[in-house]
C-alpha cells in the first residue's frame, strides 16, 4: 500500500474492507519511526495542567519544563498559577549528588511565595534514574506546609502518554475524598476528562445546570483543589476523552461506589447523548429528562440552519483525522458526516483494541485506519486518498500545509471552543475556512509544479 | 551570578541543549537527527520548533523504554538508525545524547562508531552539555562536533567558514548573499535557510533540500579563515576556535552583524581578506540605513529598553540600540555564559546598561523590571506576559517567536536587517506615543 511503511508497523495499519483481523496497537513506539507521540510526563502534564490553584513543579532538567510552559488553552475563572512554569532545573551536580534537597528548598520557597492550595511534583526521566525519593520529599514538605504536596510518577520512559494519564489520576485520587461533602446534593455529577479549552467546560457545565444538576467538580478544566476534594460526594462521574480520566473514574467507583458514564461533547449527536444519558441516570428525579430535551431543542433550533449552510458547500470533501485519543476521532467522523464530508484516514496515537474496532464500524469503505503513525506515512496516505483537509495537532499542521491542504487544530493548544452546540458551529466554520481558502489553488498539488507553469 | 538560594526557575528563558543540536542538524545537507532518549524529547523539540518555523521537523527517537533506561539504549539506538536509514535515507545521521542517555552513561560515540561499520552513510555522535546548558550551547556543540568529526575531504573547497548563531532564515540568506559578493566559495554552517523555509512541496520530502554541503564541512579544516559571532563561547563548543587550535585555520570572532558597526566589522574583514573588493550595493544599503537613523533619531534617543534572549543575539540587539541612542537598560540571557557581562559591555559605546545578567528566568527578569522606567521590551515571544502585565511596548525578535507569523523570516542582520529593526522599534515607540496622546498625531 505505502512505500513509507516500515515492516514492523504493517499490522498497525488497516484499510476498511481490505482484510479481516485486528489492528495491532498498544505497542511501544518503534525506535526511529518518528512517532508523533510524546512521553509519560506529557500525559500527566496535560491532565493536571488545568488545576489552576495548584503549583505544578517539574523536578528535572530544564527542557521538560520549558516545553510545557503555558502550552495548553485551558482557561481559568480565577487563579492562574497553572500558567507559570516551575522547574528545579537540575544541573550536573544535582544529578551526581541527588536532587532531593534542592527540590525540598524549591518547594518550601515556592509554596511560601505563591500560596497554592496543593502542589504537584512531576518526576522526569532523570529523577527516575537517579532515584530521588520524590514521595518522601513531598510527604515531608506537605506536613510542614499543611497543603497536599503530591508526587506525580511521570518518568518519561516508563511507557506512553497513556501511562502518564494514569499517574495523573493517581495524583488526583490523593485529593479526592479529603473534602466535606455534607452540602453536596444528590442530583450532582463530576465532569471528568474536560480541560476547559477556550472555555468549553463552562458551556457544558451550563447545559447540566439547566437540567437542574449540580456540577461538583470538573476534572480538571478550570480546576480547583477544594472542588476536587469534594468530588466523591457526587452521584455520577461523566467521563470524556479516550480514557485520560477513566482510571480515576474506575478508582472512584471502587472507593466510593460512584458509577461512571463515558461521553463525548463533540458533535450534535454525542453532545445530546451526553445530556440524555445523564438525564436517564437521574430518571428518579422528575423533570430532568424534559429539561434535557428542552436544552437540546433550543440549541438545535439555533444551529441547524447554520449547519445546512455549511453542508451545501462542504458535502463531498474528504478529511484525514489523526489525533491523540481515538474517542475524539469517533466524534469527528460523526460530525463530518453531518455536513456530508467523508473521513478517508482515521488514526490515533494511543487507541486500544476496542477503539479501533469502533473506528472500523464508523468509517467509510476505503478509509485507512492507523495506530501511532508518523509524518512519512501520514503524508503518503493524504496524497493517496486526495484529502482536502487534515485534522490533527501541531506536529501534523506543517505536513498538511507543505502538501497544500487545509488543516484544523484539534488538540490541547487550540484557542477555539469546539465542544457543545456552539462549538459545532465554530468547528464547521473552521473546517469551511480551512478547506475553502483560495490559497490552496496555488499549491503544486492543484496547480502543477512551478516548473510546469514557467 | 545566581543567588545562593536559587533553587528553581519560574518561566525559563532557555530550552534544552538537544533542541539546539536538532536545529543545527536541520542546517546540514541530507542530515537527519536521532534523539537518543525518551520519545518525549524528540516530540517536544519538534513541537517547539514547529511553532516557530511552521515547517515539518522530522526528528527520530530511540524511544527508550524502562528496560533501555536500566540496561542501556544500545539496541534501541541501533534499530532507530536502521529504521531511519531505511525510510529517510539520510547522507548523515546525527545522534544526540539526551539527559537520560547521559545519566545512565550510554557511550553514544562508541555505539555510533559500531553502527558506522554496518550502515552505509555517516553516523555522528553529538554530546551536548546536557545539564545546565541551553539550546544555544547545544547548537554550538553540534556545529563544533561536525567540523571535528566529519570525514575529512582532501581538497580545499572554500576560502572561509562562517558560523552564524541561531539566526532567522532571512538572516542566513542575507549572510550568504553578502559573503558571495566578496568570495566565490565559502561555507555557512549550519544553513537552514532552505531546509526550514524552502517553499511549498508537491509531495512530502523526507529530508528537505538545502543545507550546508557535507563536502564543505569535511573541508572546513582547509579553509583560510573562519568567522564566528559569539566570542564568549567556551572551549569545546566554539567551532572557529577549535579549527584554529587544531588545524591552524585563522579565526575572527566578530561582534554579531546586527547594526552598522557589526555589519561594518564583517564587510571590512571580507573586503580586506578578498583583496579589497568593494561592493557598491552594500555601500548604498549602508547609506540608506544611516539616512534612516537620522529620520528616526528623535523618537529613539534617550529611550530605555530591556533586551533578553540568546546571549549573542542580546549582544547584537544591544549594540544596535546603542547606535540609535536607546539604552539597553537591562540585558539578560537565559544561557549560563560566564563572559556575557564583559561581552555586552564591549559591544556598547554610547550607552551603559544598569543590569547585565546571564542565566535568568522570566521571574528574575520581571523582578529586575520592578520600579525601573522602561519604554520598550525587545526579545522572543516568551516575554509577552511581562510586556502585557506591565503594559510596555514589545518588539518580538530572535528565537522563538510562536505568537506571530513571520518570526523565522524576520531579517535582523546586515544593513537591511538594521533598517528592518529600526522601523519596527521606532514604529512601536510611535504607536505608544500616538495611543497615549489625547488627540493622536497625524504627522510625525
Amino acid at each position: 500500500m505505502s512505500s513509507s511503511l516500515l515492516n514492523e508497523r504493517k499490522d498497525q495499519v488497516w484499510i476498511k474492507s481490505e482484510k479481516e483481523g485486528t489492528l495491532t496497537c498498544d505497542k511501544e513506539s518503534l525506535a526511529g519511526a518518528v512517532s508523533q507521540r510524546a512521553c509519560v510526563f506529557c500525559g500527566s502534564r496535560v491532565v493536571l495542567y488545568p488545576v489552576a490553584d495548584a503549583l505544578h513543579i517539574v523536578h528535572g532538567p530544564i527542557g521538560c519544563a520549558s516545553f510545557t510552559w503555558d502550552i495548553r488553552g485551558s482557561l481559568s475563572s480565577g487563579p492562574e498559577l497553572h500558567r507559570l512554569s516551575f522547574s528545579t532545573d537540575l544541573k550536573e551536580k544535582d544529578v551526581v549528588f541527588g536532587g532531593e534537597k534542592k527540590l525540598e528548598r524549591a518547594l518550601l520557597k515556592l509554596i511560601e511565595e505563591h500560596k497554592p492550595k496543593a502542589t504537584f511534583v512531576f518526576a522526569t526521566c532523570i529523577t527516575g534514574i537517579i532515584g530521588d525519593d520524590i514521595g518522601a520529599v513531598c510527604k515531608k514538605v506537605g506536613l510542614k506546609v499543611g497543603i497536599p504536596v503530591i508526587p506525580v510518577h511521570s518518568e518519561g520512559f516508563k511507557g506512553t502518554k497513556k501511562d502518564g494519564y494514569k499517574a495523573a489520576c493517581d495524583a488526583l485520587a490523593k485529593i479526592v475524598g479529603t473534602g466535606d461533602i455534607s452540602q453536596v446534593p444528590k442530583l450532582s455529577i463530576n465532569i471528568l476528562g474536560e480541560f476547559n479549552l477556550a472555555g468549553e467546560a463552562w458551556m457544558i457545565q451550563k447545559y447540566y445546570e439547566q437540567m437542574g444538576i449540580e456540577v461538583v467538580s470538573i476534572l480538571t478544566g478550570d480546576g480547583r483543589v477544594e472542588k476536587i476534594s469534594k468530588s466523591h460526594g457526587a452521584s455520577l462521574n461523566v467521563v470524556q476523552c479516550s480514557g485520560s480520566l477513566s482510571y480515576l473514574a474506575k478508582q472512584m467507583e471502587e472507593d466510593y461506589g460512584i458509577p461512571y458514564k463515558r461521553v463525548s461533547y463533540f458533535g450534535i449527536e454525542d453532545m445530546s447523548k451526553a445530556l440524555y444519558d445523564v438525564a436517564d441516570f437521574f430518571s428518579d428525579y422528575p423533570g430532568v429528562r424534559e429539561k434535557a430535551e428542552s436544552v437540546v431543542r433550543d440549541e438545535l433550533s439555533r444551529i441547524i440552519p447554520e449547519i445546512e449552510k455549511y453542508k451545501r458547500i462542504l458535502a463531498g470533501k474528504r478529511a484525514a483525522v489523526y489525533v491523540g485519543g481515538a474517542f475524539k476521532a469517533f466524534s469527528l467522523i460523526k460530525a463530518l458526516k453531518l455536513i456530508g464530508m467523508s473521513v478517508v484516514i482515521a488514526g490515533s496515537q494511543t487507541g486500544n483494541r476496542e477503539d479501533y474496532e469502533q473506528l472500523k464500524i464508523l468509517s467509510d469503505p476505503g478509509c485507512i485506519i492507523v495506530d501511532d503513525s508518523n509524518p512519512l506515512e501520514l503524508s503518503d496516505f493524504v496524497i493517496a486518498k486526495r484529502a482536502d483537509l487534515f485534522i490533527g495537532g501541531v506536529k501534523e499542521r506543517p505536513i498538511a500545509f507543505k502538501l497544500g491542504i487545509g488543516f484544523c487544530d484539534h488538540n490541547h493548544e487550540r484557542k477555539i471552543a469546539l465542544a457543545g452546540y456552539k462549538g459545532m458551529i465554530n468547528f464547521f466554520k473552521e473546517v469551511h475556512d480551512s478547506v475553502m481558502s483560495p490559497v490552496w489553488n496555488f499549491s503544486p498539488r492543484k496547480f502543477g509544479q512551478l516548473g510546469e507553469i514557467l | 551570578m545566581i543567588e545562593d538560594d536559587y533553587v528553581s526557575t519560574t518561566n525559563p528563558c532557555k530550552v534544552c541543549s538537544p533542541l539546539g543540536v536538532s536545529l543545527a542538524v536541520k542546517g546540514i545537507e541530507g542530515a537527519m537527527s536521532i534523539m537518543h532518549g525518551s520519545q518525549g524529547c524528540a516530540t517536544y523539540i519538534r513541537r517547539y520548533m514547529i511553532s516557530h518555523f511552521k515547517e515539518p521537523l522530522d526528528i527520530a527517537s530511540s524511544s527508550f523504554s524502562e528496560t533501555s533506561a536500566i540496561f542501556g539504549g544500545k539496541s534501541n539506538l541501533k534499530s532507530a538508525i536502521l529504521n531511519v536509514k531505511q525510510k529517510y535515507d539520510p547522507k548523515l545521521i546525527a545522534v544526540s545524547a539526551t539527559c537520560l542517555s547521559e545519566t545512565i552513561g550510554d557511550d553514544v560515540a562508541a555505539y555510533c562508531r559500531e553502527c558506522n561499520k554496518e550502515v552505509d552513510g555517516e553516523i555522528l555522535a553529538i554530546t551536548p552539555p546536557p545539564f545546565g546548558g541551553a539550546h544555544l550551547s547545544g547548537y554550538y556543540a553540534a556545529v563544533t562536533s561536525l567540523v571535528k568529526e566529519k570525514k575529512r575531504e582532501k581538497e580545499k573547497i572554500q576560502s572561509l567558514n562562517i558560523f552564524p548563531s541561531i539566526y532567522s532564515t532571512a538572516d542566513l540568506r542575507y549572510l550568504k548573499q553578502l559573503v558571495a559578493s566578496y568570495f566565490d566559495n565559502f561555507m555557512v554552517m549550519p544553513d537552514y535557510s532552505e531546509t526550514l523555509d524552502g517553499g511549498i512541496w508537491g509531495e512530502y520530502l523526507p529530508i528537505a533540500p538545502g543545507g550546508t554541503p557535507l563536502k564543505k564541512i569535511g573541508a572546513s579544516y582547509l579553509a583560510d579563515f573562519s568567522i564566528g559571532f559569539s566570542p564568549f563561547l567556551e572551549d569545546g563548543i566554539n567551532p572557529g576556535k577549535t579549527l584554529e587550535s587544531e588545524n591552524g585555520v585563522e579565526y575572527f570572532p566578530l561582534r554579531p552583524p546586527i547594526g552598522v558597526r557589526g555589519c561594518d566589522d564583517l564587510t571590512q574583514l571580507l573586503c580586506k581578506k578578498s583583496g579589497n573588493r568593494t561592493n557598491q550595493y552594500y555601500l548604498k544599503e549602508r547609506a540608506r540605513l544611516i539616512d534612516a537613523y537620522a529620520d528616526s533619531h528623535k523618537y529613539t534617543f534617550g529611550k530605555r529598553a530591556v533586551v533578553y534572549g540568546d546571549a549573542d543575539f542580546v549582544a547584537g540587539i544591544a549594540s544596535f540600540l546603542d547606535e540609535v541612542g536607546i539604552t539597553p537598560v537591562i540585558c539578560a540571557c537565559g544561557t549560563p555564559f560566564k563572559e556575557f557581562e564583559k561581552y555586552i559591555k564591549s559591544c556598547l559605546e554610547f550607552t551603559a546598561p544598569e543590569v547585565i545578567k546571564a542565566d535568568v528566568d522570566f521571574k528574575t527578569l520581571d523582578d529586575l523590571l520592578e520600579g525601573v522606567e522602561i519604554d520598550l521590551i525587545i526579545g522572543n515571544s516568551k516575554g509577552y506576559k511581562i510586556a502585557r502585565d506591565r503594559d510596555i511596548p514589545f518588539v518580538r525578535c530572535g528565537f522563538p517567536i510562536h505568537d506571530r507569523i513571520g518570526g523565522p523570516r524576520f531579517l535582523h542582520i546586515g544593513y537591511k536587517g538594521a533598517m528592518n529593526l529600526l522601523d519596527h522599534v521606532t514604529n512601536t515607540l510611535l504607536t505608544a506615543k500616538q495611543d497615549a496622546s489625547p488627540v493622536g498625531y497625524a504627522y510625525q
